[in-house]
């Protein structure tokens, strides 16, 4: 028989008008996926004839990893780097939720890769506060500066002096990456937007140290 | 030299009020939007926090009781100090921005994103384009007086930085600019076709695609294949040039909805639903789904419902009839009815159970092949308490946009799945496809 005794579904409501809850259709469809391709792991040439429910027509992909096989998700899902500089015992639920939250963290950009094999370095600097919140179950604190003006090219580049739908795309953006986190840990997450305005606009009225 | 760069500086900027008014209206959309978990802080609130942590006094009074009213004079009367105290605070001492732009990659990073946009912004500037005596200055030159302004700015930046640092150092620091992600984790404010880092909405104006997406870029190229679209009089967005959105004598505006989907709204009064040419909002929900209308009159009009459903397109009787009325009737167990019960039943769609005969063409042999509608066509007599009735509205184009590597929907494509479910949906499917084509048209 199929896959049984699925959990209770997590409440899949959400207004259209709300941010998409992307995270979690993807992460409730892919652990489907992961019992679905599991029962297929161990003959990647799968007999169709065979009266699995499973069936996965075709050879499985390869996708530049070694071997024919495709990896199994799980592996896939989580950053190799295993080591987390983490001194004390974690509870390891705890630690396990800051990875997932710095992960959705993650996923909202896109990095600069140096070298393409590079682990994720920032994941692991903000570990240990992201760890601090969770003790305190407090809201993980994001913090972000943007969104000083706009530009004063108004003749080519932008619309006018004020905010578009350009500013309200992305906070929208902003308000679901705080959402997603919401969905992997309850207290959520805030953003701090430090806006910079002031910072780039006209000058001090003091000395600054010359450039050179 | 100094005098020169911080005159090169007061190009860059706008005028503190324009800077305020910005702000404020940011506060505003987060606040009707109702985008709770979005704040803002603006310098000087730094600085009060920075003072608070330190037990200091502040340099300059801030009184907690400034009125909303005041507070807009308030902060342009001392617009200069705070930033004064900022560079003071925080500007660490003997900067060169040189030397950072050569050890540190993610300001060398930044330091190109500033060149490429000041080039841009500062590109109307006569201070840029003539000297005093109103001779044009040589590329080379103009080149070089951006690549001052944009190291001052990497200065100023580096104040700021610090300045986050001491009184955010516990928060989890997001970035706009390309990073390697060392020290941040970089953020796409609106994520481009492309998949690259585009330009930020305040360095930028935004369009809308037919195919849905979101895109930012300057306004003389946009303007070549999109539509200028105001809003309460002002420029608000580009969306794509289309047939689809003219709707002749009847007067309409669109809205874009994050992250997908489209409100469509008479221009003025609440013309019938009678006259929504259904041929085009059909092909607009192929790629701008979930598409809304409201604020026509005459939507519950059954013969107009079922005559605009016909307009869409071949219609799908459910096995009772054609228009399915859905009510909740306080049931709350798995055999409730076919929408409100409450049973584990993932992945189903409206018309799974729609199957067709089709015949082999060699062995003549009958099978039973799904063929379930494109398009879902609803109308509502009733709008849910605030809170209650919702419904998810999946965007396949974004799920598929965003599905990690290595899956993709070829990979799924070729998984089959079965159901065997036992609420008031008891039904056996065998061989279900995981992903489905939808026709797109």
């Amino acid at each position: 028989m199929a896959t049984t005794s699925a959990p209770t579904p997590p409440s899949f409501a959400t207004h259209f008008n709300d941010p998409l809850i992307m995270e979690a259709i993807l992460s409730s469809l892919i652990t489907r996926i992961r019992s679905l391709e599991s029962l297929t792991q161990q003959d990647p040439s799968n007999d169709l004839k065979n009266n699995d429910h499973v069936q996965i027509k075709g050879q499985p992909t390869t996708d530049g990893h070694s071997g024919d096989v495709t990896p199994p998700l799980s592996e896939e899902l989580n950053d190799v780097d295993a080591s987390t500089d983490i001194t004390e015992p974690e509870d390891s639920k705890d630690v396990e939720v800051a990875h997932k939250i710095l992960d959705i963290v993650a996923s909202y950009g896109t990095r600069e890769k140096e070298y393409p094999e590079q682990p994720y370095q920032a994941k692991h600097r903000f570990l240990p506060s992201v760890l601090e919140c969770i003790k305190k179950g407090a809201a993980i604190k994001l913090v972000l500066p943007a969104f000083p003006f706009k530009s004063p090219n108004r003749q080519n580049k932008v619309l006018g002096s004020l905010p578009d739908l350009g500013e309200e795309m992305a906070l929208a953006n902003l308000q679901s990456l705080c959402d997603t986190i919401r969905q992997a840990y309850e207290p959520g997450a805030d953003c701090y937007i430090t806006s910079d305005g002031l910072v780039y606009n006209g000058k001090p009225q003091i000395q600054a140290h010359p450039q050179k | 030299m100094f005098d020169e760069t911080n005159a090169l500086l007061d190009l860059l900027g706008v005028d503190d009020s324009d800077v305020w008014t910005y702000g404020e209206t940011l506060r505003q959309m987060a606040q009707d939007k109702k985008l709770s978990n979005v704040k803002f802080l603006r310098v000087s609130d730094l600085l009060d926090i920075a003072h608070r942590k330190s037990g200091g006094t502040a340099s300059h009074p801030r009184e907690a009781a400034v009125t909303k009213e005041d507070a807009g004079p308030f902060y342009l009367a001392h617009a200069s100090c705070f930033r004064r105290e900022l560079v003071a605070r925080y500007q660490p001492p003997g900067y060169d921005a040189d030397k950072a732009i050569k050890d540190d990659t993610d300001t060398r990073l930044t330091y190109l994103g500033y060149l490429r946009f000041l080039k841009k912004d500062l590109e109307h500037k006569p201070e840029l384009n003539f000297n005093q005596d109103g001779k044009p200055i040589s590329p080379k030159k103009t080149q070089k007086m951006i690549s001052v302004i944009a190291k001052c700015m990497l200065a100023r930046g580096a104040a700021f930085a610090a300045a986050i640092r001491d009184t955010h150092g516990d928060c989890v620091r997001l970035s706009i600019h390309p990073t390697v992600a060392v020290t941040k984790f970089p953020v796409n404010l609106i994520p481009q076709p492309s998949g690259e880092f585009g330009p930020t909405p305040w360095h930028a104006s935004t369009a809308l695609n037919v195919d849905g997406s979101f895109e930012t870029g300057h306004s003389e190229d946009l303007k070549k294949t999109h539509d200028l679209i105001y809003r309460d009089g002002k420029p608000y967005y580009f969306r794509e040039k289309s047939d689809l959105f003219n709707w002749g004598d009847l007067e309409v505006e669109f809205e874009p909805l994050y992250p997908c989907g489209l409100i469509i709204r008479p221009a003025s009064g609440s013309p019938s639903a009678r006259l929504i040419p259904m041929e085009k909002v059909r092909k607009l929900s192929v790629s701008l789904s979930p598409v809304i209308l409201r604020g026509f009159s005459e939507t519950l009009e059954e013969d107009v419902y079922v005559e605009k459903g016909h307009e869409a397109g071949k219609i799908l009787p459910w096995t009772f009839g054609i228009i399915q009325k859905v009510k909740d009737a306080g049931n709350n167990t798995k055999m409730g009815n076919n929408v409100t019960s409450n049973e584990a039943m993932p992945m189903h769609f409206d018309g799974m159970f729609k199957f067709e005969d089709r015949e082999d063409p060699v062995t003549g042999e009958i099978t039973k092949v799904q063929a379930p509608p494109g398009f879902q066509f609803f109308t509502a007599p009733a709008v849910a308490p605030e809170g209650t009735g919702y419904t998810l509205f999946a965007s396949s184009r974004l799920f598929f946009n965003y599905l990690r590597s290595p899956y993709n929907v070829e990979r799924f494509e070729k998984i089959h799945w079965n159901m065997d479910n036992d609420g008031f949906w008891d039904a056996k499917c065998k061989d279900l496809s995981l992903v489905v084509r939808h026709p797109g048209q």
